[in-house]
């Protein structure tokens, strides 16, 4: 065609977006079009009929060199791609910039007659570099991010154990001194006191129930959300436990003169397998929301039998009230920790706003779902739903409250020993024993402990856990190594009430464990068996 | 179908030779390219039909390919041929250790066409200046696919043979097994034999 047409074939080189070189035998530039003098910052005027290589040096000794080359002796076509040799010609964005192109470069031989030529056709790939350039750098960046919220999560997670680690120990140091104002309180009350110190006397155990619930509250939540917590197994029955929960409900049900109904399915098993006491939990909060939330009417508890297979039933528990309500936009955040209904209720009903989160937890640590229907006004039905194992029928407990005397009425007798380094823990202790019948020496270290547990027999042992010169354990342990034939009854009188502190002291060799604070139900409750 | 032509010992030592001699150069070329030492040799050279040359690569192995259509005293679809992702782990090697592997897959067709180019030019080259006869060449093209395919793409017609020879690829320390394989008919094939022939009698 250049031959038939130069006008078009000169027409079709100057707006081809791509550089053409053309060189005879010589090397030398027979033909070069617009594209490349575009990008060319030298001379251009005088670089026609030139060498290639006096043009260009830097491509001496280069890919490029050998195959154009192989080109021109034997024919050989090439391909020169930007991959291996980035910029091969000094070929740049525009005559005067100095950044230099990316080059794929395709080298084709062509004969005519005995003459014979390269053609050197040049393409700028710079667009497609930046573009994978910037691809590579957003994948760099994007690990990097990932990098970042990793060790956030790891630091996370290592706040988080520093959080229950100090959980842990402000749960003994509070409890400690916890422990002298409940116990004291307790034997306050029976002394000589006129109407006004018994009303006052009165608001001091109602404000340390109060802030006994808050601070159970806190640790369970902490367990519960590290996951430390551990379900137990017991033979129950909700018949039971509903009625133990009313008992201890009771003075708040009276004051507010609420009815209270207790519908049990008449097809439900009498007894089921599961962690009672944290169901009692569950129920103790969701009936004291219903009561705190109500100020005249009902509250009805219905535990109602859905489904039952061989030996699972699933069961779903009711507590409705017609309190006040809540709102429905407030219902689905309801379960979320520190959420309450409304924050102006905070100040009218108090609370920690931990209580659904536990039960929520809780339930859903059993496998179960929990929720809750509310209409503002009207009142809320506060379910959930737990699939639960049966358990054996057992016939019902003897120690019904009304007929089993109350402890203060029981009389005991026996020699006690009573190991605490602190004298209000010692005061406490001693005073509600003596005033059971008891007859309490007291040891002071572990040491002192098993000295005396050597020279006398002692009923039962109450062991502090923490002590100077020898630990609770280490007098159990020496305890049980020197006796023979007669096991005495150690049982934990201990501020240590996080999980598997319990299991420290049965494997230490204890029989028994209560956590302090305690009252003197309590402690005859925890020592009851050996007597 | 058509049988491979029975070469003498003597010819069949000349065109291992000669490509020796081809990827010898092409070694040197690509080794100064990437500057990294690269070695590549020809341990065994085959003629296979294209039934054999399936049972050979496998039925299912991808390949990755590279060819040149060369015309002149004899025709042949000229290829290099390795198993896909040996040929992504020289493009790896070859490239270093910053290249993330979605880049590295983008990479991996115009490296290998530079690569088999290097490679088939030098072969073609040192065919060329033994038998003193120029080839016309084409650019070369870039195949992924199964042998079967690879070859329904790459025949022209009536080609039903393979000159096959193994090559070995050593670089920073791993071997990596490839192929060149020559793509011809029966004509083109006695026209190999008759001028390895008649190079032999000129040396002789």
């Amino acid at each position: 065609m250049s031959e038939s047409n130069p006008i078009i074939f000169q027409a079709i080189c100057t707006n081809l977006d791509t550089g053409i070189l053309v060189l005879d035998q010589q090397h030398k530039l027979t033909f070069f079009n617009k594209w490349v003098t575009d990008r060319l910052n030298l001379d251009t005027e005088n670089i026609s009929h030139k060498n290639i290589f006096d043009v260009f040096p830097e491509i001496k000794n280069t890919r490029l060199d050998n195959s154009i080359n192989d080109a021109i002796k034997m024919g050989l076509p090439a391909i020169v791609s930007n991959i291996f040799n980035h910029s091969p010609f000094p070929l740049f964005k525009d005559t005067n910039s100095s950044e230099k192109i990316f080059q794929n470069i395709n080298i084709i031989p062509v004969k005519q007659g005995t003459e014979s030529y390269v053609i050197i056709q040049i393409n700028d790939v710079s667009a497609s570099i930046q573009r994978e350039k910037a691809l590579e750098e957003q994948a760099r960046k994007r690990k990097k991010v990932e990098t970042e919220l990793r060790t956030a999560l790891e630091k996370l997670k290592e706040a988080s154990q520093i959080k229950s680690d100090f959980l842990a120990s402000m749960s003994h140091e509070i409890r400690t001194p916890m422990n002298g104002i409940v116990g004291l309180s307790q034997l306050l009350k029976k002394t000589h006191l006129n109407s006004t110190q018994e009303k006052y006397l009165d608001t001091i155990d109602s404000s340390i129930n109060l802030l006994l619930t808050v601070i159970n509250d806190i640790l369970d939540f902490s367990k519960l959300e590290s996951g430390k917590l551990l379900l137990s197994k017991t033979n129950f029955s909700f018949d039971n436990s509903i009625s133990q929960i009313l008992d201890i409900l009771e003075t708040e049900i009276q004051h507010k003169n609420l009815k209270v109904s207790v519908e049990i399915d008449d097809e439900l098993n009498s007894h089921y397998i599961g962690d009672e006491n944290r169901l009692k939990q569950v129920f103790i909060n969701l009936i004291s929301n219903a009561i705190k939330f109500t100020a005249n009417g009902n509250i009805d508890i219905k535990v109602q039998l859905i489904n039952q297979q061989e030996n699972r039933s699933n069961i779903k528990v009711t507590i409705s009230d017609n309190g006040i309500g809540i709102e429905e936009s407030i219902l689905q955040n309801l379960f979320e920790k520190f959420t309450q209904a409304d924050s102006s209720t905070t100040r009218q009903y108090g609370g920690t706003g931990l209580g659904l989160a536990i039960c929520k937890n809780l339930i859903e640590l059993m496998g179960g779902i929990i929720g809750v229907n509310s209409t503002l006004g009207k009142g809320s039905d506060f379910w959930f739903e737990i699939e639960l194992e049966k358990g054996t029928d057992q016939s019902p407990e003897v120690t019904d409250n009304t007929q089993a005397p109350k402890v203060s009425e029981q009389v005991f007798s026996g020699s006690i020993l009573l190991v605490d380094d602190v004298m209000v823990n010692r005061l406490v202790a001693k005073s509600m024993l003596e005033e059971l019948g008891f007859n309490v020496i007291t040891a002071e270290n572990g040491q002192e402990a098993v000295d005396l547990a050597y020279s006398q027999a002692f009923k039962v042992i109450l062991m502090d856990c923490q002590m100077p010169v020898m630990d609770g354990f280490d007098a159990t342990r020496k305890i049980r190594e020197m006796e023979d034939q007669v096991h005495i009854p150690i049982v934990a009188l201990t501020a240590l009430a996080m999980n598997g502190d319990d299991k420290k002291c049965f494997d230490a060799g204890m029989d028994g464990y209560i956590t302090k604070p305690y009252k003197t139900e309590d402690l005859i409750a925890g020592i009851q068996e050996w007597l | 179908m058509d049988s491979p032509p029975v070469l003498s010992e003597l010819e069949a030592d000349l065109l291992n030779e000669i490509f020796n001699l081809g990827v010898g150069n092409a070694a040197a070329s690509l080794s100064q390219m990437v500057k990294q030492e690269i070695k590549l040799s020809v341990p065994e050279l085959n003629f296979f039909s294209i039934e054999e040359l399936s049972e050979t690569l496998g039925h299912n192995q991808l390949l990755s390919c590279v060819s040149q259509k060369i015309t002149g005293s004899f025709s042949a679809q000229s290829m290099v041929i390795f198993p896909d992702e040996d040929s992504l782990a020289i493009v790896g090697k070859l490239l270093g250790e910053n290249i993330s592997e979605e880049s590295l897959a983008e990479l991996q067709d115009e490296a290998m066409s530079e690569i088999g180019n290097i490679v088939l030019n030098a072969c073609i080259g040192s065919l060329s200046e033994s038998f003193s006869s120029a080839f016309n060449v084409d650019l070369p093209e870039y195949v992924r696919s199964t042998p079967t395919e690879l070859i329904d793409k790459k025949k022209l017609d009536g080609e039903s043979l393979i000159l096959f020879i193994r090559i070995e690829l050593t670089l920073s320390e791993s071997k990596i097994t490839g192929y060149l394989a020559f793509l011809m008919g029966v004509e083109s094939l006695s026209k190999l034999h008759n001028i390895l022939k008649e190079t032999l009698s000129k040396l002789l």
